[in-house]
C-alpha cells in the first residue's frame, strides 16, 4: 500500500510538470542600411532568412522572415520597417490594418481584434483576423508599430552617439505580419506573441533629462 | 580625584538603567508624536521632518548608542554569565550603527523610465537643486553641467540665505543669489493664448474675442495676413468660448481663413481653411504640449507649431503662489533666482520639477539653461525598460499586478508588485508606479531603488546576535544552574 502511494505521488508530480519551454535566442536584424539595428527573441527551431543588404533600400522588401515548419504547414512571419523624414510623413498603425485587412477575400467579423499596444518605445496595434486569402482558411496576426511621439523627437537630433542616419534608421516604423493555417496559429500564437513582444531596438533610445 | 569621580559618576550614569528608562521613554514619545503628526495631516514627509529626521531624533539614537556600550562596559571584568548579556548587546550595537551607517551612505531615491529608454540615475525625493547646464564653446552637443544643492531648514523650508558660487569650470564665474520662495505654487505652461492675447510668431499679437453668433458666419477679420510672401491672404481670427461647430464654419465661411479659438477649458482648437475649401483642424490641449519644438537644444526656449502653415509661439511658463498644504508631499516650492555673469544678470522664477521631466529654462541670454529639480545619484547599475503593464483580474479592468519587464546591466529580470529586483551588493529595485497603466501611450515606470552598504555585515548580522543573546539569556546553563540552586536552597 505504501509503495502505491509513492507512485501515486511521483506521478502526480510528473503530471504537473509543465512542458520544457523550447530554447530561444536573440536574433539580430539589420535596418535598411544593412547595420544590425533590432533583436528579436526566436526560437532556435524557426527557420530565419536575412535579405539581402542589397536589396534592403527598398521598403517593400521584408528586412527578414521567419518560418515556422510543421509537416506540409508553414507560418510565414515578416519584419518591414519604413523610415520617415518627419513625423507626419509616417503611415498610421491603422492604416497598415486597413491594408491587411483589404488582404482578406471574406473576412470573419467575430474573428477579428484589434489592441493597442505599448512596449520597448513603441506604440501601435495589434490586429488579428480569420478568413479567407486566395481560396485558403488564413489567420493573421500583424503588429502595425511606431515609435512613440516623444522619442522620435528627441531622434529628429544628432544625439550623442549616433549618427542622423542612424538616427532615421531608429525612428521607423515597424510592422510584424504573421500568416499561417488557423490551427497552426492557434497552436503557436502564445510563442509568436512573445516573440513579437521581445522585439526592440538594439540600441536604448537616448532619453532627453 | 573630584573630576576622575564626576566623570565615573557620569560614566555609571549613562550606562545605567535609569539613563536607558528616560532614553526609551522620550523616543516613545517622539514616535507616538509623530504617528499623530502623520495621521492628522496625512503626510508622511511631516512625519519625517518634525519627528525622525529631526536632530534630535538622531542625537537620541546616539544616546542609545553610548547608553548600550557602556552598559556593556559597565561589566568588566567580563564573566562567562555576562555572556548572554554581552551578546545581547554587540547585536543592539551592530543595529545601531548600521542605522548610522545607512543614514550617512546609503542610497534611496527614485528613478523613472520611459519604456525604450534607460538610466543609472536615481533622484533623492524631496531635496531641492538647481541644474544647470551649458555648452562647450567648441562643440555645442557638448553639454557641461552642475547642480547647486539648496538646503533645507529644519522644519522643510528652503535656506532663505542661499547663494552660490560655482566653483569648477566652466560655470566659475557665475553667481546665483535666490531672491524669492514661496512653499508651494501652481506653474501654467502658455502656448498661443497669453493675457487674453493671441501670440503667433512675427504677428502682432491679437487680443482674443467673445462674439454672438447669429445666422450669418460672415465677420469682418480682425487682422488680413500673408504668409511666407506668396500665399494668398489669409483672415485670421482669435476667438474665444464658442463652439467647435461655429468656430468652424467661420473658418468656411470666411476662407481662406484661419481662427484660433480657446474653449471653456482653456483648449486651444485651430482651424484653416484654404481658398479651395479644404479644412485643417487641430487642437492644442491646455495640459501638456503637442507640436513641442526645442530652439537651439532649449537655450533659446521653446516653441509650439501647428502641422498645416507652421504657425509658431513661443512656449512661456507662468508660476503663481499657493497656500501651502498640510500634505507636504503635495507642494511644489517655487524659487526666484538671480544670476549674473561677467557684469551681465538675469532673473528667472522656476517652480519645482517634482520627477526633472520638465522643460529647462534659458537663462543669460540663452547660455545657460536650468531646472530646479530634485538631487540626483548615478548609481553603478543601468536599468533599460521594456515593457511595463497592468494585469487585470479575469474579465474584469481591476488591476490584479503590475509588472514590469527590465534589463539591469544586460541582465533580463522582471519587477512587480511583490518581487524585488536584488543585487550582488545589496542595490534593491522595487516597482513602485506605471503610468499610463494602459496601452494608449508609452508607459513610464517609478522605481524605487534602496541600497544599505552595511546590510549583511552589521544590520542582518547584528539582529541575528542579538536574537541568539535573547535566548542565551533564558537558556544559558549558568543561569540555569543558578535557578535550581535557588530551588535547592528555596
Amino acid at each position: 500500500m505504501n509503495r502505491f502511494l509513492w507512485i501515486l505521488y511521483i506521478l502526480l508530480f510528473v503530471g504537473c510538470s509543465e512542458n520544457p519551454k523550447p530554447p530561444h535566442s536573440w536574433t539580430l536584424i539589420s535596418g535598411r542600411e544593412g547595420t544590425p539595428l533590432y533583436r528579436i527573441k526566436a526560437p532556435n527551431s524557426w527557420n530565419c532568412t536575412h535579405t539581402d543588404s542589397k536589396l534592403l533600400a527598398d521598403t517593400m522588401k521584408a528586412l527578414c522572415e521567419f518560418n515556422i515548419i510543421e509537416e506540409d504547414q508553414t507560418i510565414r512571419i515578416t519584419i518591414h520597417n519604413f523610415p520617415s523624414n518627419s513625423i507626419n510623413e509616417r503611415i498610421p498603425p491603422m492604416a497598415q490594418i486597413a491594408r491587411w485587412k483589404r488582404q482578406f477575400e471574406e473576412l470573419n467579423p467575430t474573428h477579428t481584434l484589434i489592441t493597442p499596444q505599448s512596449y520597448c518605445g513603441f506604440l501601435g496595434h495589434y490586429f488579428e483576423g480569420t478568413g479567407r486569402i486566395k481560396g485558403n482558411d488564413i489567420t493573421m496576426m500583424g503588429w502595425a508599430l511606431q515609435i512613440a511621439p516623444e522619442h522620435y523627437s528627441t531622434l529628429s537630433y544628432s544625439t550623442a552617439g549616433f549618427s542622423q542616419s542612424e538616427c532615421k534608421q531608429m525612428r521607423s516604423d515597424v510592422t510584424i505580419k504573421v500568416i499561417g493555417s488557423p490551427d497552426m496559429i492557434q497552436k503557436y500564437k502564445r510563442q509568436i506573441k512573445q516573440f513579437a513582444k521581445s522585439f526592440e531596438l538594439i540600441e536604448e533610445i537616448p532619453v532627453r533629462s | 580625584m573630584i573630576y576622575i569621580k564626576k566623570l565615573s559618576r557620569i560614566y555609571h550614569f549613562l550606562g545605567g538603567i535609569a539613563f536607558a528608562l528616560i532614553l526609551i521613554a522620550s523616543v516613545a514619545f517622539l514616535v507616538i508624536t509623530g504617528t499623530i503628526l502623520e495621521s492628522l495631516t496625512e503626510s508622511h514627509l511631516f512625519a519625517s521632518h518634525f519627528i525622525y529626521g529631526n536632530p534630535l531624533f538622531i542625537a537620541f539614537l546616539i544616546l542609545f548608542f553610548v547608553n548600550i556600550l557602556f552598559s556593556s562596559l559597565r561589566r568588566w571584568p567580563f564573566k562567562l554569565h555576562h555572556i548572554p548579556f554581552l551578546i545581547t548587546h554587540l547585536g543592539l550595537l551592530m543595529i545601531l550603527s548600521g542605522t548610522f551607517i545607512k543614514i550617512l551612505y546609503g542610497v534611496q531615491g527614485n528613478m523613472g523610465i520611459v519604456e525604450g529608454g534607460g538610466s543609472s540615475r536615481i533622484f533623492i525625493p524631496n531635496s531641492y537643486t538647481i541644474q544647470i547646464e551649458k555648452r562647450a564653446e567648441a562643440d555645442r552637443n557638448k553639454i557641461f553641467s552642475t547642480s547647486l544643492k539648496i538646503n533645507r531648514t529644519l522644519f522643510g523650508g528652503i535656506d532663505p540665505h542661499f547663494s552660490s558660487f560655482p566653483t569648477h569650470s566652466p560655470f566659475f564665474n557665475l553667481d546665483v543669489q535666490l531672491l524669492e520662495y514661496a512653499p508651494h505654487s501652481e506653474e501654467t505652461l502658455e502656448t498661443w493664448v497669453k493675457n487674453n492675447h493671441l501670440i503667433i510668431a512675427g504677428i502682432a499679437p491679437l487680443q482674443l474675442q467673445e462674439i454672438n453668433i447669429d445666422s450669418s458666419f460672415t465677420l469682418t477679420p480682425q487682422r488680413k495676413m500673408r504668409l511666407h510672401g506668396f500665399e494668398p491672404i489669409w483672415n485670421l481670427y482669435a476667438l474665444r468660448n464658442i463652439g467647435e461647430k461655429e468656430a468652424e464654419k467661420i473658418a468656411s465661411e470666411n476662407k481662406p481663413a484661419i481662427v484660433f479659438m480657446q474653449n471653456s477649458q482653456k483648449d486651444i482648437c485651430f482651424f484653416a481653411c484654404t481658398a479651395d475649401g479644404v479644412m485643417h483642424k487641430e487642437e492644442f490641449p491646455s495640459k501638456g504640449l503637442k507640436s513641442l519644438f526645442i530652439l537651439d537644444q532649449g537655450f533659446a526656449g521653446y516653441g509650439v507649431q501647428t502641422s498645416f502653415l507652421e504657425l509658431e509661439t513661443p512656449v512661456t511658463a507662468k508660476q503663481q503662489s499657493r497656500p501651502p498644504s498640510k500634505k507636504l508631499e503635495e507642494n511644489l516650492p517655487k524659487i526666484t533666482l538671480y544670476f549674473t555673469e561677467n557684469g551681465v544678470s538675469d532673473k528667472i522664477t522656476l517652480t519645482y520639477d517634482r520627477y526633472a521631466t520638465g522643460l529647462k529654462w534659458p537663462v543669460l541670454k540663452g547660455k545657460y539653461r536650468v531646472r530646479f529639480q530634485p538631487e540626483y545619484k548615478e548609481i553603478p547599475y543601468h536599468l533599460r525598460l521594456r515593457n511595463a503593464r497592468q494585469i487585470n483580474y479575469p474579465h474584469s479592468g481591476q488591476a490584479f499586478s503590475y509588472e514590469s519587464d527590465i534589463l539591469i546591466e544586460n541582465e533580463e529580470a522582471t519587477l512587480s508588485m511583490n518581487h524585488v529586483y536584488e543585487t550582488w551588493d545589496g542595490y534593491r529595485f522595487y516597482l513602485a508606479n506605471i503610468f499610463p497603466a494602459d496601452e494608449s501611450a508609452i508607459k513610464q515606470v517609478q522605481i524605487v531603488v534602496n541600497h544599505d552598504p552595511v546590510k549583511y555585515i552589521l544590520t542582518y548580522p547584528g539582529a541575528i546576535i542579538l536574537s541568539l543573546g535573547i535566548l542565551l539569556l533564558f537558556w544559558w546553563w549558568p543561569y540555569k544552574n543558578k535557578g535550581n540552586k535557588n530551588k535547592g536552597t528555596g
